[in-house]
């Protein structure tokens, strides 16, 4: 059963500010959705919106077909992880994990235990002992071994340095393969962790900027590199939207989907194409707008 | 499946909170034994029972766990997809459990400690073998609104800002006070084994009978418990 998300209308409004303003979407497959936008976007708010942590304030989310706000049979299967504030836990790391276990119904021990040893997480520390990173592995640990059919990663990696980074980028797109669900990711690492989004939504402003797939989303500009007097004749009245230059050579990323003429054009110039960055692309939608 | 979360709820907050009751149980007992033998030492008469002595204290130290505990655990369950309804009658359940088990914990202490006064004829107030039910029930109901009324303050400060805060304290220390008015003295009297069951109608001078004394404890605990489950119902739960 895919736990889809439908999310109506939604506003959520913090006393005078609104933070959500009629947002709608539907994730109706179990893929990897980024969710992008800069600081004060409303990310957040729209995450604990679904993970019920906040009632909102108006329209209606729904999860597996009911609403999820104070519904145990869908509250269980939704696994919300944040960067926690973990200085007053004194928990130990192995207590922690067996409370997950206890009250997450896909709950997979096994697997838990083989991220413990993929991450060389320390299992007899109290929580608050560990290192910052080591608490964002924690987090993600739970997340992952949780296998709950909506998982929610808000930021939870900001902690962890490049390599376990990486490791568990490669650990979330192996296990999405075995146990596909619905990823909900948070980010302001776009540029890396953008090859793990299946689909992009971006906020803006507590609206919803768009809702993509990855691969039409970044069709909607390219980037052309080649000798300098070349790329600058051909970005000549063209919307560049970043440009390097290490010596004669220039790359730049140009908003403008690249049809075939286009393709010709450069290459009739010497230059090569390749797709945009979602980076670009994130920074350029959602910079200086009103 | 509901039921069976607020089962396990109520169990794994039991168990955290009876942890730091451990700690709590020897420090008066250490306290106890210390009066106790200082008394025999320097000769001052000190036959307070354990009962009688630990009442104050084990409410209190209810009240101050009601505080910590008050809204702790609601994020920690919320991020296991525990909701809010399984959170508030799993800590009302434990609650119960753990006023009711420091009552007996006390209480067997002190029904030992009365074999031993009987053995080693030393001499203790009364004996609350007279009148255990009702000292017991009035012991459990004094941990529980406790509790009660310490959880109210922690809601009052996690909802709302500092200020409305203070009026929570207002709030818990005026139930506090209708509680002690119900019961006046008859807390101390019972405990120390004055009265026997037989004479419990003449026990709350504030002109109420044990079973209407009982009932307001009852009405007191049933309003504290409504108004925390108002606020807590859809409560938005931070992010930190």
């Amino acid at each position: 059963m895919v736990f889809s998300i439908e999310v109506n209308n939604l506003s959520l409004k913090y006393k005078n500010f609104e933070a959500l303003k009629n947002v709608s979407f539907n994730l109706e497959n179990e893929k990897i959705y980024g969710l992008l936008g800069r600081n004060g976007a409303g990310k957040t708010s729209l995450l604990s919106v679904l993970a019920s942590y906040r009632n909102p304030s108006g329209g209606t989310v729904k999860i597996a077909g009911e609403c999820p706000f104070e519904n145990p049979n869908i509250m269980q299967n939704v696994s919300f992880h944040f960067e926690t504030d973990y200085h007053e836990e004194t928990t130990k790391v192995i207590n922690m994990l067996k409370a997950v276990g206890k009250y997450r119904p896909n709950y997979d021990a096994e697997y838990a235990e083989y991220l413990i040893n993929l991450f060389n997480l320390p299992l007899n520390k109290p929580v608050n002992k560990l290192s910052k990173g080591m608490q964002s592995v924690l987090e993600v640990t739970m997340g992952l071994a949780s296998r709950s059919p909506v998982t929610i990663f808000d930021e939870s990696y900001l902690g962890m340095d490049a390599p376990t980074r990486m490791k568990f980028y490669d650990e979330l797109l192996k296990d999405q393969e075995r146990n596909p669900r619905i990823f909900i990711l948070s980010t302001h690492l776009v540029s890396e962790m953008d090859y793990l989004f299946d689909e992009v939504l971006i906020l803006q402003e507590g609206k919803l900027l768009l809702h993509e797939d990855y691969e039409s989303l970044t069709s909607r500009g390219f980037s052309a590199t080649g000798y300098i007097n070349n790329v600058d004749k051909f970005t000549d009245g063209r919307k560049i939207l970043n440009s390097q230059q290490l010596g004669n050579t220039k790359s730049v990323m140009i908003y403008e989907e690249k049809t075939e003429d286009i393709e010709n054009e450069a290459r009739k110039m010497g230059l090569e194409t390749g797709p945009i960055s979602l980076q670009d692309l994130f920074i350029h939608l959602t910079d200086g707008r009103e | 499946m509901k039921k069976n979360s607020i089962k396990k709820i109520a169990a794994d907050m039991y168990v955290e909170q009876m942890k730091w009751s451990v700690w709590f149980i020897g420090i008066i007992m250490i306290i106890y034994l210390a009066f106790r033998i200082i008394g025999r030492l320097l000769n001052f008469s000190f036959t307070q029972n354990l009962l009688v002595f630990s009442a104050g204290s084990s409410m209190v130290y209810m009240f101050v766990i009601g505080i910590i505990a008050g809204a702790t655990f609601l994020p920690q369950f919320l991020k296991l997809g525990v909701t809010r309804t399984q959170w508030f009658y799993g800590t009302v359940v434990s609650a119960i459990l753990k006023s009711v088990t420091l009552a007996l914990i006390f209480s067997i202490f002190a029904g030992i400690e009365y074999l031993f006064s009987i053995l080693f004829n030393f001499e203790i107030d009364g004996s609350i073998l007279n009148n255990f039910p009702a000292s017991f029930l009035l012991y459990s109901f004094n941990l529980f609104v406790g509790y009660l009324t310490g959880w109210l303050i922690n809601i009052g400060y996690y909802k709302f800002n500092w200020i409305v805060g203070f009026l929570f304290i207002a709030l818990s220390v005026a139930f506090n006070a209708v509680y002690a008015l119900i019961w006046e003295n008859s807390i101390i009297t019972l405990y120390s084994g004055n009265l026997n069951n037989f004479e419990l109608e003449a026990l709350a001078p504030s002109g109420l009978s044990f079973p209407l004394s009982v009932s307001g404890t009852l009405g007191i605990m049933l309003l504290i418990l409504f108004i925390i489950r108002a606020l807590t119902r859809k409560i938005s739960v931070k992010i930190k």
